[in-house]
């Protein structure tokens, strides 16, 4: 194997360890969130079960949170380039009466 | 047939009656407004869409607005080239209010600018002064220091009370990574690995 293919697995291998651990330390946040939220809703009467599926519930409900703000803003950013080219019209015509005026 | 016929017919008790009568009650029936359930959703999202897009389109008009003036401003000629007459020194007496006005027109954006910088300033000097020691209902405020107790005691109090603090902190840390760990396997297996 040549230097430049190692440098290349090495990069590769930096790189999903780098997403693996940003991975985990998400999943982490959610399983503690979890966690607090059953030991304060019933304390010291829950199972490791239990915060599985409610920090797999908490997760789904994220996901699905990102996914509509992430159309509401493709939605409202559509909504601003129309309201811009329609305002770029109006402009063009006032100055252009005004033009026909004078 | 005519018009009046067809009318004396509807009001008739004849088969053909009844036919036309049927037929206006289908029409009427489709005239009806169709009732849809999420009817106040839509006008609700409808109306929130035509909020964003008059704001934006406000937002865009006062942006050429603004290019443009200040367009005409760098295109005015300055005032050392306009020519000094004795009239001209009488006419430049303009009506005070008037000269006010346009003045704070044209020095408005640097003058808000500044201000902002001010208050934020004066903000900034005022945060400590501003500080109370609002506290949540379950949280303990720190003892004030005894006066018999020396400053050197104080001090090395504290600092072992914050090393302890610290240490629990972080076996807690530690304790909650390890029990969350095989959770956090099982949760990276069924969503990344599936």
């Amino acid at each position: 194997m040549s230097l430049l293919n190692t440098y290349e697995n090495m990069q590769k291998q930096a790189a999903e360890q780098q997403e693996m651990s940003e991975r985990v330390e998400v999943l982490n946040k959610f399983a503690s969130l979890a966690a607090e939220e059953l030991e304060a809703q019933y304390p010291g009467s829950w199972t490791k079960e239990d915060q599985y599926k409610l920090a797999a519930a908490l997760i789904e409900l994220a996901v699905a949170q990102e996914e509509q703000e992430t159309e509401q803003q493709a939605k409202v950013a559509e909504l601003c380039e129309s309201a811009k080219i329609f305002a770029q019209e109006v402009w063009n015509n006032l100055e252009a009466i005004a033009a026909q005026n004078q | 047939m005519t018009l009046k016929e067809i009318l004396s017919m509807s009001q008739s008790d004849s088969a053909e009656a009844a036919f036309v009568n049927s037929l206006n009650a289908g029409n009427e029936k489709v005239a009806e407004p169709v009732i849809v359930d999420n009817e106040a959703e839509k006008v609700a999202q409808i109306d929130e869409e035509g909020r964003i897009f008059a704001r934006a389109f406000i937002d865009e008009l006062d942006k050429i607005a603004a290019s443009k003036l200040e367009k005409m401003a760098l295109n005015a000629p300055p005032f050392g080239l306009t020519p000094i007459t004795p009239n001209s020194m009488v006419n430049n007496q303009v009506n005070p209010a008037v000269q006010l006005s346009v003045r704070e027109d044209a020095r408005g954006p640097e003058v808000d600018k500044v201000n902002a910088i001010i208050t934020s300033l004066l903000q900034d000097i005022t945060l400590p002064a501003t500080k109370t020691y609002v506290h949540q209902k379950e949280q303990v405020m720190p003892a004030a220091p005894s006066p018999v107790m020396g400053q050197q005691g104080t001090v090395m109090e504290a600092a072992q009370a914050a090393e302890e603090a610290a240490a629990v902190k972080e076996e807690m840390a530690r304790h909650a990574s390890l029990d969350n760990s095989d959770v956090v396997a099982a949760l990276y297996r069924d969503i990344f690995n599936s």
